[in-house]
């Protein structure tokens, strides 16, 4: 049985800072509904509801985030990249 | 599923919680936004016991992109969590569609950016405030200043989500032109000359502006001043940041628009760089080098002297605004072998980076502060800037494209019409007998930004326009124009009765405060900070709309042929809300006295009917914005006299000044609403 995480869909992914990722994990083809998630490989677990979660990223960098569940553990990489206020925020 | 609007996808909500903005204020944040767009929104409800049945939509200034301004609190910070409780509403921000300077969430459609990310978001908005309040809220306002300005005008005449409007620094339908005019002066112009037009053209001076300049320069200003710009605002040219700023936003945008021209100016008579490339030898800068060092903002923000952020031009001080916001921002680079003849030309040349992770990216220099090319751009360039750049990655720094920009308002001919027909007298000089004077290209609207190129000039429900005389940005032609169609639409006492301008003397596009200051005298003895004049324009507009109260009659003024606007000098007769300060030394505005002999310093301050209170009065008798409180001002009186007197020790040119405030409930204590003017003379002591 094959853990797999699946971040908007693919193993990984380019994402806005800001921008809300969509996570997919599955077992063997199968859904799993409970399981601990690192999203940016901090060492910080917490518990996710899945299969399906998703998740706010407000800094921009590159993370691996990971999945583990039964003893298996499964990640996929995201890279954040940034988002300048140019046009105008904090000014007006 | 949609709200209303099909382009949006569900609502989805990322952040939900109580929190504290810090003065005690409680609100219950949300976040979130749209499935399937790029549009994000931020939802402030006051408590239950705050909650007075209204909201107010926020919408962000430039080309919008950010959701959370009410949040973070900007030098305007009108619509803020805490005037949101004084006055019982739920704030309503959207970053208005797109991420940051990336407009591709608005997918080419702007009326996405426009009105209908804001709209969909405050109708999600009801929503949420039923289940939390038992019913959507009965009123809704929306405001916003310069490109949230017209788009507060949009969502106003495009939708009927909301009841009433307060656009401030709202711009001309031609405004995306205006700021090629503007260009042009200031690269015309060093920065030294432009001083010297300041002082030609301020008290003591000459002025006549035209005096000691070239036919060149005499020209670009001339036809600056035809097109509406400000007088009295030349001492504002000593820190322009808005046509630096617009070119960066527009640049990409405006060279897919017509793409020959940039070829074209240089090649094809008819065009000055085709005409005459030797005038233009001394401006160009075009070098190819290296990366020398990516700079953060928060570096630059320890680093850099306020001489050098006044030197900066845009960069100054819309860079030191940004870079406030975002100091973790690479936003700034020094490339090598620029020296300082290369720099001084930099403002406004693209840097095209050529190799590394960045390579093919393009920024375009906002101004230089120190060494380092402080910069901005649309698209996703704008967003990354200088992100995971790296020394010694190649690089092009370009202005050949600007200089082409500095012209563009000659091609733009076809503004001289509105909608109906009716010529906009500020373009009406490009054209002579129905031919245009210069060669001619395809009209650029800047619509992606601004639907404004077309306002409808038709709505229901109230509105105040809020509009600054010294404004360099978004001129005070912007709201003649507004008001003027209103009046040929409707007229005089049906545009009375839901309708109202009021200006702003010395106030220009961001408060003073803003304004990198170096000597005297100083920005703030210049430029006022107004954002409480908006939140009481806001206040006037939910009393008007809910309870049919009047505000304060509208600001009279006086639009010349040639493009000026001018107020009448006394309160009673200028009318708005603004108090109208009157300063004299010994009697003149004017004077010269010898160190060591008393001065005296008289002021006469008048509030205009309706308007409220004096609650405060501040000295500056040197302008170097060191202000002294006068006492006893009780907030009791609409019309004050006081005087000053001071002994100046040291020869020079000194700027007494003076600082009125006035509240419409005369609240001495007041942190919100609070209107202020300026008033100054000018002293040579020998």
């Amino acid at each position: 049985m094959v853990l797999t995480l699946e971040i908007n869909g693919q193993s990984s992914a380019t994402i806005r800072q800001g921008d809300m990722a969509n996570f997919e994990v599955l077992v063997g083809g199968d859904p799993v509904d409970v399981l601990l998630v690192d999203f940016e490989g901090s060492g910080r677990w917490e518990q996710a509801v899945g299969p399906v979660f998703r998740r706010t990223y407000r800094e921009p960098g590159r993370f691996v985030a990971t999945v583990r569940c039964g003893g298996e553990t499964a990640s996929a990489r995201v890279r954040v990249t940034r988002v300048s206020v140019t046009g105008g925020a904090g000014i007006f | 599923m949609a709200i209303s609007d099909d382009y949006f996808g569900d609502p989805y909500v990322d952040t939900d919680e109580w929190r504290d903005d810090g003065d005690g204020i409680r609100f219950r944040y949300v976040h979130g936004g749209f499935d399937g767009t790029d549009t994000r929104f931020s939802f402030y409800f006051p408590p239950e016991d705050v909650y007075q049945n209204r909201f107010i939509s926020w919408i962000e200034g430039g080309q919008g992109g950010s959701e959370v301004n009410a949040l973070t609190g900007g030098p305007i910070a009108t619509v803020s969590t805490t005037f949101g409780a004084e006055v019982g509403a739920v704030i309503v921000e959207s970053n208005q569609g797109h991420i940051g300077a990336d407009l591709a969430g608005c997918g080419g459609d702007s009326s996405i950016l426009c009105w209908r990310a804001s709209a969909e978001s405050a109708r999600y908005m009801k929503q949420l405030a039923t289940e939390m309040y038992g019913a959507a809220p009965r009123y809704g306002y929306v405001t916003g200043g310069s490109g949230g300005g017209v788009r507060s005008i949009n969502c106003f005449e495009r939708t009927d989500v909301w009841e009433g409007a307060v656009p401030f620094v709202m711009p001309h339908p031609g405004q995306g032109v205006f700021f090629s005019f503007l260009a042009n002066v200031i690269r015309l112009l060093t920065r030294e000359e432009r001083a010297a037009l300041a002082a030609r053209t301020g008290l003591g001076g000459s002025g006549d502006p035209f005096e000691s300049l070239n036919g060149e320069q005499r020209e670009a200003l001339a036809a600056l001043y035809r097109a509406g710009f400000p007088r009295g605002a030349e001492f504002v040219l000593s820190n322009p940041f808005e046509a630096v700023l617009v070119w960066s936003w527009h640049s990409s945008e405006l060279m897919e628009h017509d793409r020959s021209y940039w070829h074209d100016f240089w090649a094809v008579p008819g065009y000055a760089g085709a005409d005459r490339p030797s005038t233009f030898e001394p401006f160009l800068l075009e070098e190819k080098s290296r990366v020398a060092k990516v700079v953060t903002a928060g570096d630059l923000l320890a680093s850099a002297t306020e001489e050098e952020w006044a030197a900066g031009g845009a960069a100054g001080l819309i860079g030191r605004a940004m870079a406030m916001v975002m100091p973790e921002s690479p936003f700034a680079v020094v490339v090598e072998g620029l020296d300082r003849a290369a720099l001084d030309q930099a403002t406004g040349a693209k840097v095209h980076i050529g190799s590394g992770i960045g390579a093919g990216r393009i920024v375009v220099c906002l101004g230089v502060v120190g060494d380092a090319l402080v910069c901005s751009a649309s698209g996703e360039a704008g967003n990354l800037l200088f992100d995971e750049v790296q020394a010694g990655d190649e690089v092009t720094v370009s202005n050949r494209d600007f200089l082409a920009y500095c012209h563009y308002h000659r091609t733009q001919t076809d503004l001289d019409l509105d909608q109906f027909g009716e010529h906009y007298p500020e373009f009406e000089q490009q054209v002579v007998d129905g031919h245009a004077v210069f060669p001619t290209r395809a009209t650029f609207g800047f619509e992606t930004v601004m639907v404004s190129s077309r306002y409808q000039y038709d709505w229901a429900g109230k509105m105040i326009i809020c509009q600054n005389v010294h404004d360099i940005g978004t001129w005070p032609v912007g709201a003649v124009n507004y008001h003027q169609r209103l009046l040929k639409l409707r007229g005089e006492q049906a545009t009375d009765r839901d309708f109202r301008v009021w200006w702003f003397d010395h106030a220009a596009h961001t408060p003073g405060s803003m304004f990198p200051s170096v000597g005297r005298p100083h920005a703030t003895t210049r430029l006022i900070e107004y954002g409480g004049a908006i939140q009481q324009a806001l206040r006037d507009v939910i009393a008007w709309v809910e309870d049919d109260v009047e505000p304060p009659a509208r600001s009279q003024y006086e639009h010349t042929v040639s493009g000026a606007v001018h107020l009448p000098h006394q309160a009673a007769d200028r009318r708005g809300i603004q108090p109208v300060p009157a300063l004299t030394i010994n009697g003149t505005v004017v004077a010269s006295a010898k160190t060591g002999q008393p001065v005296r310093l008289d002021l006469r301050v008048d509030v205009p009917h309706g308007a409220g209170s004096i609650i405060a009065i501040e000295w500056d008798v040197t302008g170097d914005g060191m202000w002294e409180p006068e006492p006893e001002i009780d907030g009791t009186k609409a019309s004050l006299t006081a005087s000053k007197q001071h002994t100046y020790t040291e020869p020079g040119t000194y700027w007494p000044s003076v600082r009125v405030t006035s509240h419409r409930d005369g609240l001495v204590d007041a942190t919100t609403r609070r209107v202020p003017n300026l008033a100054q003379s000018r002293l040579d002591v020998t």
